[in-house]
């Protein structure tokens, strides 16, 4: 009886000094890479204890271990001494969004990040435009579809005016959405339009239908652009950061050379404001729902939904909410079927007349709202909002940084779901 | 139970979660990290890196608005961590671009001798390799390969087609290809054998001038090499022209191993590793060759690392005239680590060095990447006029290297400035070998 107890005794403590290194381990993982990665990694010790001994031995490594096999590596060998950090997440993560190939999903630095949430409290910089990269669909289609078969050149966006914001320089200016950004102060931007042009050419020369010194003039002259050239990350930045000194652009409109000089400047734009002719400019920033609670819907009301193109998701589904009874008013489709229901939770208001006044500046979260309140038969179209209506998340970053991600098209009530 | 027993079990406790925590260390062969111990002790809370990497790979995969190839993504944020030091020659290398890397730096495969490019009907020839399974076929350039075997590969990847048209040594291969003027298809078949990348190819020019062109210093290029300098020494050339230009570097005991022929037991590089390590490269003893006449080296801003070394040194020990226009201005060096579940590869940046000339000619860029300052500046510095009918390497259709000629002849003259080609965008930098 007492030999038993003193064999179960010592077993008991052998027990708890090898718990006592498995706990260590897991405390190490977690340090290392995490709480959620730990208690994967922590069921796979059970499973398969040689992971305890080595983490470069498994045939498979999860998103998270190979991260840490990268970074670690990179930790220990690299000339100057540096720490794994935040920074080097946010580059990850920059390097996966990057590479969806997505206008309507960005990664944005700390400093546009920060921007990008002040336009959104109405604190608005630069000069007063909302920009969109607009890519050639055929070359996206192939891109986004893996096929390496094509020129990565040929990915380079045509960078467009989408919204020109009231009270910016741009505006007094007489910037017009649609015109395409061609120069910023001594600086290029190379399309894929560029590329196209040289790539015929040489084929024309090759073909002898083209006269090989015109072939030498567009060469040197994308020569000079190439190496005076802005991207287009750059571009938004120069026109959306900042509140002081001036820009210089080259645009094009409708195929003439215009040149514009703006003033970067810092101002408030707000969310509701009527104007003498009546209708109601509406912008989906911070307190936009309870404006327009208070508006006088017992008058016919005509909103105003131009102008704008990077609205808050979350904003314009509180102005739902506040106007539409609870109701469903379309889905969020992606792709592999996975619908997602965008629903009204009320508790909405009677209004005599809505009148919705929409063009091609009406994008994202806007064109959203209006098709949902024309679907629900509470309002009607005065004009055609932009075509494309990605429903869109954003996401922050530890380092301050953060991204946008689509995560499907939004398709109104009564509407099919295409493919 | 003895009194005793209860301290030696906490004892045991506590020595076996050090055993535990410090486990990651020991194995990876460095000392335990106090820093972590600290971030354990501090603040378990916050999120590590690896956490919010995991957590926003999640994000996408489960919620974007298209399926996306998880391992694609998994290579994008690698790329993109790496990046995010800011070094633009510390990167990641996805498995097919370690393979592809590897195999030019190894500098020989088994295939049938030839670099394709992408074409809408398949692939288009652009370069045939001399004395390859691919020449003696009757491959040319411009030929564009329709079908390989049985598969028709209009629309097929590049890299495909390549997969296709190597295998194993001593099997045929059955083209089928488009040439240019010519009506119909041609078919050629070609037995696959060890190829050999060139890298260092010599040609006698008009007035006895030798001329050798170095693509990049692979394994075996100092061989090559050899071989060249060999045939020019036995066909009594004066004065030579060392061809630099778009070499992107590659080995560094390659490029000490040519050097050996020109100078002995001389430093040729000084390498700064981390923690302020030092490590001297020389030029090995007893190996000079007796090469007549006087060198120039031409070089461009596509001449870079091992490229910069050679000629900086041949420069600073033999008075080797320069020509052309400024290098790259890369001045570290990498080491390549494989990634043994997947093959894919980390490039680090694990020394920056200096050559013995004492020159910093390390490349400054604005934040958009363009180049502001930097690279080695030539003695004669001249631009490519390119013209629809340049030829690299015909001193009659290449202006570079008739100013090395003159150079070599002793009596340069200014040629007029002129624009020179933007070989990125005009260089077919993806072909490749199979």
């Amino acid at each position: 009886m007492k030999q038993t107890f003193r064999v179960l005794g010592s077993t008991v403590g052998v027990l708890a000094v090898v718990g006592c290194v498995a706990a260590g381990h897991f405390a190490r993982t977690r340090v290392d890479m995490g709480r959620s990665v730990a208690s994967d990694n922590a069921s796979k010790f059970i499973q398969r204890p040689g992971l305890l001994a080595s983490n470069t031995n498994q045939d498979h490594l999860t998103e998270g271990e190979y991260f840490y096999l990268v970074t670690d590596l990179l930790h220990r060998e690299y000339v100057d001494p540096f720490e794994v950090d935040a920074k080097m997440a946010s580059g990850a993560v920059k390097g996966m969004v990057n590479s969806l190939l997505d206008p309507d999903s960005t990664y944005m630095s700390p400093a546009a990040f920060t921007q990008f949430h002040h336009v959104r409290q109405g604190e608005v910089e630069g000069v007063g435009v909302e920009i969109r990269y607009v890519f050639d669909p055929e070359i996206m289609a192939k891109a986004q579809s893996g096929s390496k078969g094509f020129d990565p050149l040929l990915l380079l966006p045509k960078i467009v005016v989408a919204a020109v914001l009231p009270g910016g320089s741009a505006e007094s200016a007489g910037v017009q959405v649609g015109d395409e950004i061609r120069t910023v102060g001594e600086k290029f931007v190379i399309t894929a339009n560029d590329i196209k042009q040289l790539r015929q050419m040489q084929t024309a020369v090759n073909e002898k239908k083209e006269d090989p010194l015109k072939l030498e003039a567009l060469r040197k002259e994308l020569e000079k652009k190439v190496k005076a050239n802005i991207t287009p990350a750059k571009v938004r930045d120069q026109l959306t950061l900042g509140d002081s000194g001036e820009v210089a652009l080259g645009l094009n409109r409708d195929g003439s050379d215009v040149q514009v000089k703006l003033t970067k400047k810092r101002y408030t734009v707000e969310a509701l404001k009527a104007t003498a002719e009546g209708p109601v400019k509406l912008r989906f920033i911070e307190g936009a729902d309870k404006a327009l609670a208070k508006l006088d819907w017992t008058q016919p009301v005509t909103l105003d939904l131009r102008e704008s193109t990077q609205g808050d998701f979350a904003v314009m589904q509180k102005c739902l909410d506040t106007l539409l009874p609870a109701q469903t008013v379309g889905v969020v489709a992606s792709e592999g079927n996975r619908k997602t229901d965008v629903v009204s939770h009320g508790p909405g208001l009677r209004a005599k007349h809505v009148e919705l006044l929409v063009d091609d500046s009406t994008a994202g979260a806007a064109a959203v709202f209006a098709h949902s309140l024309v679907a629900a038969g509470y309002a009607t179209f005065v004009g055609k909002p932009y075509n494309d209506m990605k429903w869109i998340e954003e996401h922050s970053l530890p380092d301050g940084s953060g991204y946008t991600l689509a995560i499907g098209e939004f398709v109104p009530k009564g509407k099919e779901v295409s493919k | 139970m003895k009194w005793w027993k209860v301290p030696v079990v906490l004892l045991g406790c506590a020595g076996g979660f050090g055993i535990g925590f410090f486990l990651r260390d020991v194995s990876a062969g460095r000392a335990p990290s106090g820093a972590a111990l600290a971030a354990f002790a501090t603040n378990g809370n916050k999120p590590t890196p690896t956490e919010v990497f995991q957590r926003n790979y999640d994000t996408i995969i489960r919620k974007y608005a298209r399926s996306v190839d998880p391992t694609n993504l998994r290579y994008a944020a690698m790329q993109g961590a790496v990046s995010s030091l800011g070094d633009p020659h510390t990167s990641f290398l996805e498995p097919v671009v370690a393979d592809r890397f590897a195999m030019e730096t190894h500098g020989d495969f088994v295939g049938v001798g030839a670099r394709l490019s992408d074409d809408p009907q398949g692939a288009k020839v652009a370069v045939v390799f001399k004395n390859s399974p691919a020449s003696r076929a009757g491959l040319k350039v411009n030929d564009v390969i329709v079908q390989v075997d049985d598969n028709k590969v209009a629309g097929w990847d590049t890299d495909k087609i390549v997969k296709h048209v190597k295998g194993e040594a001593g099997t045929v291969v059955h083209l089928t290809i488009q040439r240019p003027g010519v009506a119909g298809l041609l078919k050629l078949q070609a037995t696959r054998a060890q190829v050999f990348i060139p890298t260092a190819e010599a040609k006698v020019l008009d007035g006895n001038i030798g001329y050798i062109s170095v693509a990049t210093f692979a394994e075996n290029t100092p061989g090559q090499f050899d071989d060249a300098l060999q045939e020019l020494m036995n066909k009594k050339t004066e004065g030579l022209v060392i061809d630099l230009r778009s070499n992107p570097g590659g080995l560094l005991n390659a490029a000490s191993a040519m050097l050996g022929r020109f100078a002995e037991s001389k430093q040729v590089v000084t390498m700064k590793l981390r923690g302020g390590h030092v490590v001297e490269e020389k030029s090995p003893a007893g190996s000079v060759w007796p090469v007549k006449g006087p060198v120039v080296i031409l070089i461009n801003e596509e001449s870079a690392s091992a490229s910069e070394i050679f000629a900086s040194d041949m420069r600073h020990w033999v008075k080797a005239k320069l020509v052309g226009e400024h290098t790259y201005g890369k001045m570290s060096v990498q080491t390549v680590h494989t990634i043994p579940q997947d093959m894919a590869s980390l490039k680090v940046t694990i020394a920056r060095y200096f050559v013995p000339s004492g020159e910093d000619y390390s490349r400054k860029v604005d934040d958009d990447g363009a180049f502001l300052k930097g690279g080695i500046v030539p003695d004669y510095p001249v631009e490519l006029d390119y013209k629809p009918d340049t030829m690299i390497g015909d001193p009659a259709k290449d202006n570079q290297l008739a100013k090395a000629i003159q150079v070599l002849k002793g009596n340069p003259t200014e040629p007029p400035p002129t624009a020179r080609l933007q070989a990125r965008i005009e260089r077919s930098d993806e072909a490749q070998a199979c």
